[in-house]
């Protein structure tokens, strides 16, 4: 009887491809949906994990979130070195993680960090070493896997967060070394590059001193360097993403055209060197008393803002929720009209196909096997559209990691089914059982005797 | 085999169709069953193929009753397994080739699959060629064989023809007599063929008449 099923979908295939297509569709953007909005949620869940404060430039709270605890969005801009010490300082402070961003390889992250925040994330090294000396970077385990960055190799960063916000202006002039590769977490430090804050200011040409942080900078002749990015501009240049114009350093190998050089350095006398500075900085308490004094500290007391990853990652969850919930709705609706599709398709068959039913029945079919071979109609092309759904959301999530920068940032894992998919395809194939009740029912009340009377 | 045909009798209404009618046909004995349109046939040989059921009577073979007032699932089972039914248009399954159609058949009536017996049966027509064409792709003589096909590769002990040559002229009207014959006589079957063509009559030893529900031999 399957085979007689199959054998009669296959007899009208355009009506039949039409039918899986639209489950197929409805199955695909409910797996989507249901994929981005766990991931997503599982994803805010463990990077925001250990961060109960971010603080950084005034802007929107949630674009300091973004940027800061998921590194997707742009920074709101920077703040003061000394915000950090201030922070630091705090009774009610336990962990103060500084961020310097600015710069990105091949579309991966280099942060300017600490080892603090290879603790927030629980990481451990897989190869080498934690960075020590000033240029060299530990590799998140996602970017020394997709770069196949191995230890010793050296780099050089782009400006800009993401590949697509590169401008042509490498920083030659200041490679990294890779020194250390990082062991998978599923957390967002995967998929960055890290480095000390240092670093980032050296790579940028900022003059800064030695002892402001933990990082051991034995090694790290200073004496020269300021004196190198002593001319530059530092007006564009902001660590966030800015175009890189301001970025001239005079070392040589340093290719920026000398016209620019002295736009720079005529910019410079004008506005003075530019200090150090942090883009943000990931603050956990020590005790309760700081989630009560300290945001209001910082945001009424000074020019930064003070964002709680909880709290915005609970309106981003509520905003994403809503338009999930309109698509979610969508998609049902879709596979509402597959199975009113399979319904329409069936029922005008079981009028178009008696004879062949009451052939069949003469032939020794019982009604329930013509009951069964309609049930089996309806639920083999709700299987088929299941399973093409599935494929095709997985497929999709595959693309998308592949081609779009933003979707990689998110994190996603595109093979990586959840229970929930079952529910979706067993209520699909539901739909195709019920959609197909009728014209079985239909189906069994068919009278060979009087079809075939009325045949002859 | 042996069919044994009791006092079937059959109204529509109060119009009767059939009226005590009775005839018996030994093993591997062939019939003709003469009548004009309205006559009756078509009634009655519904009810030997179980597809209706009489009002009083009944039709037995080898002793088994398959049909009658009362009708249990076992009769249907008997009836299965013993009958082989040519229609004059319903002959294939539409969405199956005209082998899935022996298959199917095989496998509804006799519960198994004899790959071998299609072959014969397919070769003995001279349609094996057209073994994988779909029903609409076959020539109007070659459904006829097709549906001889499908009634004889289930080995019944009865094969029944209802108005097989109604649509053929006189050439094709004695093929497929021959063809009929020739088959039931190959799988051992009885045959009985019902038809308003009295063309037929010189090809069966055996003939009876059906006019007003009464039949009568001839």
């Amino acid at each position: 009887m399957l085979k007689l099923a199959i054998a009669y979908l296959r007899d009208r295939p355009l009506t039949t491809t039409l039918n899986i297509l639209l489950l197929a569709i409805s199955v695909a953007m409910l797996v989507l949906l249901l994929q981005f909005g766990a991931q997503s949620e599982q994803r805010f869940e463990k990077d925001a994990e250990g961060v109960d404060l971010v603080v950084g430039a005034k802007g929107s709270p949630l674009q300091l979130i973004l940027s800061s605890v998921f590194h997707i969005d742009q920074p709101t801009g920077n703040i003061p070195l000394s915000s950090l010490e201030l922070l630091r300082g705090d009774p009610a402070t336990g962990r103060v993680i500084p961020l310097a961003l600015g710069d990105n390889f091949e579309g991966y992250r280099i942060v300017g960090t600490d080892s603090t925040f290879l603790d927030l994330h629980q990481a451990e090294m897989a190869q080498g070493a934690m960075f020590e000396a000033p240029m060299q970077a530990v590799m998140g385990a996602n970017v020394a896997a997709e770069t196949g960055a191995d230890i010793g190799q050296k780099f050089i960063g782009s400006h800009g967060l993401t590949e697509d916000d590169s401008t042509d202006t490498g920083h030659d002039h200041a490679p990294f070394e890779t020194v250390g590769i990082l062991s998978p977490t599923g957390t967002v430090i995967d998929r960055l590059i890290l480095t000390s804050v240092e670093s980032v200011w050296d790579v940028h040409g900022i003059a800064h001193d030695h002892d402001h942080g933990e990082e051991g900078h034995e090694g790290h002749d200073h004496d020269a360097k300021p004196d190198d990015h002593g001319e530059h501009d530092h007006e564009g240049h902001d660590n966030e993403g800015d175009n890189h114009e301001g970025h001239d350093h005079e070392d040589e190998g340093h290719d920026h055209a000398d016209e620019e050089t002295q736009e720079t350095a005529q910019l410079q006398d004008v506005r003075g060197e530019l200090e150090p500075e942090l883009t943000a900085l990931l603050v956990s308490y020590r005790n309760a008393s700081g989630a009560i004094r300290i945001p209001a500290m910082i945001n009424r007391q000074t020019e930064m803002q003070a964002a709680v990853p909880a709290v915005e990652t609970a309106r981003l969850l509520s905003l994403l929720g809503v338009s999930l919930e309109g698509a979610r709705i969508f998609a049902w609706l879709l596979a509402a009209v597959g199975g009113l599709a399979i319904f329409v398709a069936l029922f005008s068959m079981a009028r178009s196909r008696e004879g062949d039913l009451a052939l069949l029945r003469v032939m020794g079919a019982t009604r329930r096997q013509l009951f069964g071979t309609i049930l089996l109609e309806g639920l083999v092309t709700a299987a088929a559209g299941a399973v093409l759904g599935w494929v095709l959301a997985h497929g999709l999530l595959t693309a998308a990691k592949n081609s779009f920068a933003t979707m990689r940032d998110l994190g996603l894992t595109a093979w990586q089914p959840v229970p929930q998919e079952g529910l979706i395809i067993v209520a699909v194939l539901i739909i195709g059982i019920v959609a197909a009740i009728i014209p079985a029912l239909r189906v069994m009340r068919v009278d060979p005797a009087e079809i075939l009377s009325r045949a002859s | 085999m042996q069919l044994q045909v009791n006092a079937i009798g059959k109204s529509y209404g109060a119009e009767p169709v059939l009226n005590g009618v009775s005839f018996s046909l030994a093993d591997g004995e062939q019939a003709l069953l003469l009548g004009p349109s309205g006559s009756g046939k078509s009634t009655l040989l519904n009810i030997i193929c179980g597809l209706q059921r009489p009002d009083e009577g009944s039709v037995e073979i080898d002793k088994q009753v398959i049909a009658s007032p009362d009708s249990t699932s076992k009769s249907d089972e008997v009836r299965r397994t013993s009958l082989g039914i040519v229609f004059q248009t319903l002959r294939l399954v539409s969405a199956l080739s005209l082998r899935a159609n022996l298959e199917l058949a095989q496998k509804l009536q006799t519960g198994r699959l004899d790959p071998q017996l299609i072959d014969q049966c397919l070769d003995s027509l001279g349609i094996a060629h057209r073994a994988g064409a779909r029903p609409f792709q076959l020539s109007q003589g070659e459904a006829q064989r097709a549906a001889i096909a499908r009634a004889v590769v289930v080995s019944p002990k009865l094969l029944i023809a209802d108005e097989p040559t109604s649509a053929l002229d006189s050439d094709n009207t004695q093929r497929v007599a021959e063809l009929l014959i020739e088959m039931a006589k190959t799988v051992g079957a009885g045959l009985l063929i019902a038809t308003h063509d009295d063309r037929l009559a010189r090809f069966f030893p055996k003939s009876y008449a059906l006019d007003q529900g009464e039949l009568q031999p001839c």
